[in-house]
């Protein structure tokens, strides 16, 4: 498999971690009750093509990172860079978010450009970094210059919250810094649509290599929000790749060269290449996933409902304009199976001209969705989008919101009636998924011996023996639903388990799968099964956009194109970063 | 156990994580696997030396399914019967660690149920040949967990180094998967 990803927060253990908060968790599901017949249903919401065109919104992690930044007062800035003329050395990059400090510490170089690669099994990088729970002494520095650059060889420990790698972009790496050493902006053709200057490629945390575990944030730290410290790394890192080009362009030019100017100064975001690392992620993690989408479900229902405001009206016309600006700078680069930047156009136009008709109507922004579901999940998910950026949901709560207890166990207790009745109401649409027949079970997901990427394997080429993920959700839960069709109502799962252990693992994901919107409807192991889909929705929510897929298991994209620099942060910075237009 | 040995710093993620992958290569299902994971983390977490104890049976499959695969069975098994009549009996078919059982227990008390037997002063490393399940759960203490979240778990790195070394088992050569490719 290829490609690459933002290593996801793991799993809370029954009793090696205690619970975050029950309440959070409570607090989201009461939130959805309470909106129960306004929120979309599962069964669309967590269909794979609907997933599978989600776009970043006001609530992916990396706008509420910025949002909650500018809220505390945070301030960052690089604290040490020595760097030779290449631009190989070290940075240290520090956010100090009033009470606590940070630092980035990075360690840069150059390969061969023939060893570049987006493949998470690369061994070589240009760029290897980690964010670290306070200052770095020169006895941890001394560490990290070894221990950093190994990346999954390395033993980190828990003053690390994250671990990241990546390259500069092979393109326009030396062309922007070219342009500066002669003391010109870049020309906006020749940049094209490209919106970073690095491309990163994994963000591990969470106790993976010995770093800090999530659960281990006491309280009142500003990390314990799910991907903060992640997406605070990944800020940094974008700032690293201006550093970089500026210093190696002044090293080039002299006197002669110029830094960015203008709106240069925030078009680059960083890349990031994902591959099928992220697909057992949304399929272990049904609570999580539901946090996910039950936050966006809530916000739209609560943008649905609203009466029209001509102020509101305003904001989204320009939302859309916005939008449309930025879209049509973008390429028409094969894109399939989603829309391409220019093909996004006139999907804009369309809800122009729809917001046009319905503005004045009644509940105009819920007649604005009815007629956007009715186009098709592109342009349903692009609406969704749009109108969450009128909510103003409450910071404080909605970083809530996203904690959650992930700990369950299934009583032995429970007897197979009200197995079979728990099966019935969660997973009622196995049964869609035609999962009897031989297509269904062509695939099984295996780890790869080369950085333990996922990979998946066809079940005819070679057997599982033991060594298949537990993805396969579909499949064990209908397989398990078929044993308990053969059995009596009246008698304990425990004594089902007995005659079939291989069903422990389908009951308790099943006592696991209690939430609305935790499974995606869909079957892993199947040949027609499309991972691009589920990347996207896990990308939109950490905040990516310019989804630009290279195969059916891996793309590209580029996160915090627009955001405001390290040096900007302040009470006066917006959240009105995204889709930024392309510099003139 | 420990005493003069070299330590290692690790997260209570990667116990559950090498735990698995271990038991998955030596026989035991998905579920029973996880389980196994969740049991071992739990018991290095309150009770220490965990890691030693499974590493210690990764060289006889036999041992480690008995132990970690119907040794919590038994116990499950022992809280139905308590559910259903008040009490019930955990017999284990060969004496069983409290590594492989540690977080079964915690989940039975999460049901409300107490488990007796397990002797005072225990360690992972303490076999027990039954326990009996009855009466009323003791509050679960967090302090150990959150602190093994915040700080890690020194762990005897021999060990550690020995269920890295197993776990590899459970990965499939790239060369092989590059092969069986289209």
């Amino acid at each position: 498999m290829a490609g690459v990803e933002i290593r996801a927060t793991d799993r809370t253990y029954a009793a090696a971690v205690p619970p975050i908060t029950t309440m959070s968790a409570d607090l989201l599901q009461a939130e959805l009750d309470a909106r129960s017949g306004s929120i979309r249903p599962a069964a669309y919401a967590m269909r794979p093509d609907v997933l599978g065109a989600a776009r970043l919104s006001r609530y992916s992690f990396s706008r509420t990172m910025l949002r909650r930044a500018v809220a505390d007062g945070w301030t960052a800035g690089r604290v040490h860079q020595d760097l030779d003329a290449e631009g190989r050395g070290e940075s240290i990059y520090a956010v100090d978010t009033g009470t606590h400090r940070f630092s980035f510490v990075v360690f840069t170089t150059t390969i061969d450009e023939a060893d570049h690669t987006d493949r998470v099994i690369a061994d070589r990088w240009e760029v290897a970094g980690v964010l670290v729970d306070g200052d770095v002494d020169d006895d941890l520095l001394a560490r990290l210059r070894i221990e950093v650059p190994e990346q999954e060889k390395s033993r980190m420990d828990p003053r690390i919250l994250s671990l990241t790698r990546g390259n500069r972009s092979v393109r326009f790496f030396g062309y922007l810094v070219d342009e500066l050493a002669a003391g010109r902006q870049p020309d906006p053709d020749r940049v094209g649509d490209a919106g970073y200057i690095l491309r990163s490629t994994a963000f591990y945390a969470n106790g993976k290599f010995g770093m800090r575990s999530f659960a281990g944030y006491p309280g009142d730290h500003p990390f314990r929000v799910p991907y903060r410290a992640q997406f605070v790394a990944a800020w940094m890192f974008r700032e690293l790749g201006y550093d970089m080009v500026e210093h190696c362009a002044r090293a080039k030019g002299g006197e002669t060269a110029v830094g960015f100017d203008g709106t240069w100064r925030r078009y680059f975001g960083l890349g990031n290449a994902t591959g099928l690392g992220l697909v057992p992620y949304a399929f272990k993690h049904p609570r999580v996933l539901d946090a996910w989408v039950g936050v966006r479900e809530m916000a739209l229902a609560d943008v649905r409902e609203r009466a029209a405001a001509p102020a509101d009206g305003v904001v989204l016309r320009g939302w859309i304009a916005r939008a449309r600006e930025h879209f049509a700078s973008g390429s028409d680069d094969d894109c399939t199976p989603f829309l391409n930047s220019q093909a996004l156009v006139p999907l804009l136009d369309g809800v122009a001209e729809a917001w046009g008709r319905v503005a004045d109507g009644p509940d105009p922004y819920d007649a604005l969705y009815r007629w956007a579901e009715q186009e098709g999940p592109e342009t349903s998910e692009m609406v969704v989008s749009l109108l969450l950026e009128l909510h103003d949901g409450d910071d404080d709560q909605f970083d809530l919101l996203f904690l959650v207890d992930e700990h369950s166990s299934a009583d032995p207790t429970v007897t197979v009636a009200e197995v079979r009745a728990m099966l019935d109401e969660r997973f009622g649409w196995l049964g869609d998924l035609g999962l009897e027949e031989p297509p269904a079970d062509a695939f099984w997901w295996v780890v790869s011996d080369n950085t333990e990427e996922p990979r998946r394997a066809r079940r005819d080429r070679l057997a599982p023996e033991g060594r298949d993920v537990a993805v396969d959700v579909a499949l064990r839960l209908w397989r398990f639903g078929r044993t308990l069709a053969g059995r009596k109502a009246d008698e304990s799962v425990a004594a089902v388990l007995a005659d079939h252990p291989e069903h422990r693992a389908a009951l308790e994901r099943l006592v696991a799968s209690d939430r609305r919107y935790g499974e995606p409807r869909d079957n892993t192991c199947s040949t027609g099964y499309l991972p691009l889909q589920i990347q996207r929705f896990q990308l939109a929510q950490y905040g990516m956009d310019e989804f630009k897929p290279k195969s059916t298991d891996w793309l590209r994209v580029t996160l915090f194109q627009g955001a405001p620099r390290l040096a900007e942060l302040g009470p006066h910075t917006t959240d009105d970063w995204v889709l930024p237009a392309r510099p003139a | 156990m420990t005493d003069g040995r070299h330590q290692v710093v690790v997260a209570p993620r990667e116990i559950h994580d090498l735990v698995f992958r271990c038991a998955r290569v030596a026989g035991l299902d998905a579920g029973a696997a996880d389980r196994a994971g969740r049991n071992v983390t739990a018991a290095e977490v309150h009770l220490g030396g965990a890691v030693e104890v499974f590493a210690s049976a990764l060289g006889d499959p036999q041992r480690l399914v008995a132990e970690f695969g119907a040794g919590p069975d038994a116990l499950v098994e022992a809280e139905v019967e308590a559910r259903a009549n008040g009490s019930g009996v955990a017999t284990f078919g060969v004496p069983t660690p409290l590594a492989a059982l540690a977080s079964v227990v915690a989940d039975i008390g999460g049901r409300g149920l107490g488990v007796q037997g397990l002797p005072d002063g225990a360690t992972a490393a303490t076999t027990v040949d039954g326990l009996d399940v009855c009466g009323a759960s003791t509050p679960a203490d967090g302090a150990a967990s959150a602190r093994a979240a915040r700080e890690g778990l020194s762990v005897d790195q021999r060990a550690f180094d020995a269920l890295v070394i197993a776990a590899r088992s459970f990965l499939v050569a790239e060369s092989i998967l590059d092969g069986i490719e289209d």
